[in-house]
C-alpha cells in the first residue's frame, strides 16, 4: 500500500510522465468536454427548437448535433453557449407576461413566448434568442431528415460519378 | 510531406531560419517564395490538412473540419456570424474563389495615405500576374452562370447597373456548389494544393495540428514561437518549441492580432487588434414561383455588380452585390419567422434566388485577447448602417427588376418588398444588433500596414514597428477594407512582405 505522500508524488509526476509540463495541463481545459446540459436545458432546447423550426421538429436531431458541435466552441464562448438555455428559461419568466420558466409552458405557450422575444424591442433579448434560433436552426437543417421538407438532394457524392482531378503540384501529404 | 501534429509521441523541438504560423494565401506565398529563395522554412497550421477524398459535402462534418469554432464564431454582441477557415490552406479552402486584382484606386490610395510605396498598380501587377498564373484563374462565361446568379445579371443590367462575371481560381470545376464545405474535386485551387506544395517542393517543411500559443521574444526581438501539437479532438498531446531567425504570423485578421497580444509584443501604435474591418454581408432573397432556382448549386458565386463600390467605380455608397448560395442549414439561418409560417416560406428554398451584400465597411471593430478565445467586438456605425440600408435596397430592386415576385429582406422580421413604394420598410427599420441576419466572410485590418510607428502596427515591409524579426503576412496588413473578396489582395500584400525577408 503506498503512503500517502507517495501517493501524492506519483500524482504530481504524472504530467512529466505524461509529457505534459504541470502548468500547461493546467491552463488547458478538456477541448472535447461537452455542456453538460441538464434535462431542463434539453427541454428548453427542444421546445425553442419546435417553436422556431415548426411541425415534425422531433424528426431532426438538432439538439444532439448541437451538443457534439459544443466542443468545438473556444475558451469562454463554451460558457456563453452552455447557459443560453437556461438563461432563456428563467428570463422567460421574467420577461414574457406568462410569469413562468419556458419549460412549465405547453406548446401553445412557449410557441407565444419564442414570438415574444423575437419580437422584443430589446436588443439583448433579440440576441439571447437569435443566438439560440441560428445554433439550432444551422442543425436541424444540416440533418438530412430535414431535407425533403424543402426538396433539397443532399450531396453530390453519391449521385454522381465525378473523378478527382490530379494535383497540379504535387500532392502535399506525398514525400 | 505534411507531418500532422497529431502524431507527435515526444516533444517537438524544431528550428527554421522562417518559422511561418498560418497556411493561409499569406502563409502560403511567403512560404513559397523564401524557400525558392533558398530559406529555411517551416509552417504550422493549427487545423488539418483535409485533401479533396475527405471532403463529404455535408455541412456537419466540414464545418467543424475546416472552420474556426465549426461556424459558429461570432462578435460579441451576436450581430455578426464571423467565417473564416481552419486548416492548411485557411480560407482559401472553403471561399468561393472569387479573384479581384486589387483595384488601382484602392492601391493608390494605400500608396499616397499610408506611405506604401511598393503597392503602386505598375509594381503589384507582376505579383498578380504571378498569382493568377499559380492558381489558375480565369474569367467564367456567362454560360457558366447557374440559374441564381444569372438572375442577379439580367436584374441589374435592366437597371443599367454595370456588373461582370468573376475571376475564379477554378481547374476544370463542376459546379456541384459545395465551395464553402471545402472541394471535392480538387477544382478549387487553394493554398493547400497550389502554394504549399510549391513551397514544400522548394524545401519548406509543414507541421499540420500544431497550435502557437505564443511568440517567443529575447531582448526585445522575435526569436520562435511556442505551442502545442494536437491530435484530431484538439486536444494539446505534446508541447512544440521552435527556435527561428524569424518569425511571420499569418493566421488572419482575428486569430493573427490574438496570438500577438498574448504574446505581449510591444505596440507603440496601440492599434495592434484595431481596425477591424468585417465586410458585413446579408442576403437579399428573390422569390420566382415555380422556376427551380436551386442556389445552392453550380458556381456559387458567378456575377457582381460593381456599380456602387468605391474601390472600382469611385462610387459613395460603397458596396458589391454578388450573387450568393449557400446549404441549407446556413440558408435557414437567414430566414426569419417561426414555426409553421416560417416552414411555409423555407419550404419554397428552390424557388430563391439570393443576392449577397458586400459592404465596404467604413468603420472599425476590435479584437482583443479573452479566455482561451479572441473576442470580436463590432457595431455597424451609423454611416455604415446608412450604406447597408442602400445596399438591401439596391438588391431588392435587382431581384425586383429580374422578374421575382417578391423580394425578402433578413430583417428579425422579413421585410416583404413588391415595388419602389416598399422600400421605405428597409430605410425606416434600425440595423442596431439583432435586427438583420448578417455575416463576415472577410476579415482585414488588424494589424495595419504604413509608414508611421505612431499608427500602424507593421511597417511598410511586414515588420512589426517595435519587434525586429517579428512580420504579418495575411489580411491583418490591410490599412482600409478592400472592398473586393480579398484573397488575392492577401497574396499580394504577403507576397511583399515575402519579398522583404527574402532579400534582408
Amino acid at each position: 500500500m503506498p503512503s500517502r505522500r507517495q501517493v501524492l508524488a506519483l500524482l504530481a509526476a504524472l504530467p512529466a510522465v505524461l509529457g505534459l509540463p504541470e502548468e500547461a495541463r493546467a491552463a488547458e481545459p478538456d477541448v472535447t468536454a461537452g455542456p453538460d446540459w441538464d434535462a431542463t436545458d434539453i427541454a428548453v432546447l427542444k421546445g425553442v427548437l419546435a417553436a422556431v423550426y415548426g411541425p415534425n421538429s422531433d424528426r431532426c436531431d438538432a439538439v444532439e448535433a448541437l451538443t457534439a458541435s459544443f466542443a468545438w466552441l473556444d475558451g469562454e464562448r463554451k460558457a456563453l453557449v452552455r447557459m443560453l438555455p437556461s438563461l432563456f428559461d428563467q428570463a422567460s419568466r421574467v420577461l414574457v407576461p406568462t410569469i413562468s420558466a419556458f419549460h412549465d409552458l405547453d406548446p401553445v405557450q412557449q410557441q407565444a413566448c419564442v414570438d415574444d422575444w423575437a419580437a422584443s424591442p430589446l436588443a439583448f433579448r433579440r440576441q439571447i434568442f437569435g443566438a439560440l434560433r441560428q445554433l439550432l436552426l444551422a442543425h436541424a437543417y444540416a440533418d438530412p431528415a430535414t431535407w425533403p421538407d424543402i426538396d433539397y438532394p443532399g450531396p453530390w457524392l453519391g449521385r454522381y460519378e465525378l473523378p478527382i482531378h490530379p494535383l497540379r503540384f504535387g500532392d502535399p501529404e506525398l514525400p | 510531406m505534411i507531418v500532422p501534429g497529431s502524431t507527435a509521441t515526444a516533444p517537438l523541438h524544431l528550428k527554421a531560419q522562417v518559422v511561418i504560423v498560418g497556411s493561409g494565401a499569406g502563409g502560403s506565398i511567403v512560404a513559397e517564395r523564401l524557400a525558392r529563395a533558398g530559406k529555411d522554412v517551416l509552417v504550422l497550421e493549427a487545423g488539418p490538412f483535409v485533401p479533396a477524398a475527405k471532403m463529404n459535402q455535408r455541412e456537419r462534418d466540414m464545418m467543424r473540419l475546416l472552420y474556426w469554432e465549426a461556424g459558429m464564431r461570432a462578435t460579441e454582441n451576436g450581430s455578426m456570424g464571423v467565417l473564416h477557415g481552419r486548416g492548411l490552406g485557411g480560407s482559401t479552402v472553403v471561399n468561393y474563389l472569387d479573384c479581384f486584382r486589387t483595384p488601382p484606386r484602392l492601391l493608390e490610395h494605400w500608396v499616397h495615405t499610408r506611405g506604401l510605396p511598393e503597392l503602386t498598380p505598375e509594381k503589384m501587377a507582376p505579383r498578380f500576374d504571378h498569382i493568377f498564373e499559380v492558381l489558375h484563374v480565369r474569367k467564367l462565361e456567362e454560360s457558366g452562370l447557374n440559374p441564381n446568379n444569372r438572375k442577379l445579371m439580367e436584374g441589374s443590367r435592366a437597371l443599367g447597373w454595370s456588373g461582370d462575371t468573376f475571376h475564379r481560381n477554378a481547374n476544370n470545376c463542376y459546379g456541384s456548389g459545395f465551395c464553402d464545405l471545402g472541394c471535392a474535386y480538387n477544382a478549387k485551387q487553394s493554398a493547400a494544393i497550389t502554394f504549399i506544395p510549391l513551397a514544400m517542393a522548394a524545401g519548406a517543411r509543414v507541421y499540420t495540428e500544431v497550435r502557437v500559443d505564443r511568440v517567443t521574444l529575447e531582448a526585445g526581438r522575435a526569436v520562435g514561437v511556442e505551442g502545442w501539437a494536437l491530435d484530431a479532438e484538439r486536444r494539446p498531446i505534446q508541447p512544440v518549441t521552435v527556435r527561428a531567425d524569424r518569425v511571420v504570423v499569418a493566421g488572419g485578421a482575428i486569430e493573427t492580432p490574438h496570438l500577438l497580444l498574448r504574446s505581449a509584443v510591444p505596440d507603440p501604435s496601440g492599434q495592434l487588434g484595431r481596425n477591424l474591418h468585417l465586410h458585413p454581408g446579408a442576403p437579399v432573397v428573390g422569390h420566382f414561383p415555380g422556376e427551380r432556382i436551386a442556389n445552392y448549386e453550380g458556381v456559387k458565386q458567378g456575377y457582381y455588380v460593381g456599380e456602387f463600390s468605391w474601390p472600382l467605380h469611385g462610387h459613395d455608397d460603397d458596396f458589391l452585390l454578388e450573387g450568393i448560395g449557400a446549404p441549407p442549414g446556413i440558408a435557414a439561418t437567414v430566414f426569419s419567422g417561426q414555426g409553421a409560417s416560417r416552414q411555409a416560406t423555407f419550404k419554397h428554398l428552390n424557388e430563391y434566388a439570393v443576392v449577397g451584400v458586400l459592404l465596404r465597411d467604413h468603420d472599425t471593430g476590435t479584437v482583443t485577447a479573452g479566455e482561451g478565445r479572441p473576442k470580436i467586438d463590432y457595431s455597424l456605425s451609423e454611416a455604415d448602417a446608412l450604406r447597408m440600408k442602400a445596399a438591401v435596397v439596391a438588391a431588392a430592386r435587382s431581384m425586383l427588376a429580374a422578374g421575382a415576385r417578391v423580394a425578402l429582406t433578413a430583417h428579425g422580421e422579413a421585410q416583404i418588398l413588391r415595388s419602389e413604394a416598399d422600400f421605405d420598410k428597409v430605410w425606416s427599420r434600425s440595423l442596431t444588433a439583432g435586427q438583420m441576419a448578417m455575416f463576415s466572410f472577410h476579415q482585414m485590418g488588424t494589424a495595419r500596414m504604413g509608414d508611421r510607428r505612431d499608427r500602424d502596427v507593421v511597417n511598410p515591409e511586414g515588420q512589426l514597428w517595435s519587434v525586429p524579426g517579428l512580420h504579418v503576412a495575411d489580411a491583418s496588413l490591410f490599412p482600409e477594407a478592400s472592398g473586393v473578396n480579398p484573397q488575392v489582395t492577401v497574396y499580394g500584400l504577403a507576397d511583399v512582405v515575402g519579398e522583404a525577408i527574402a532579400t534582408s
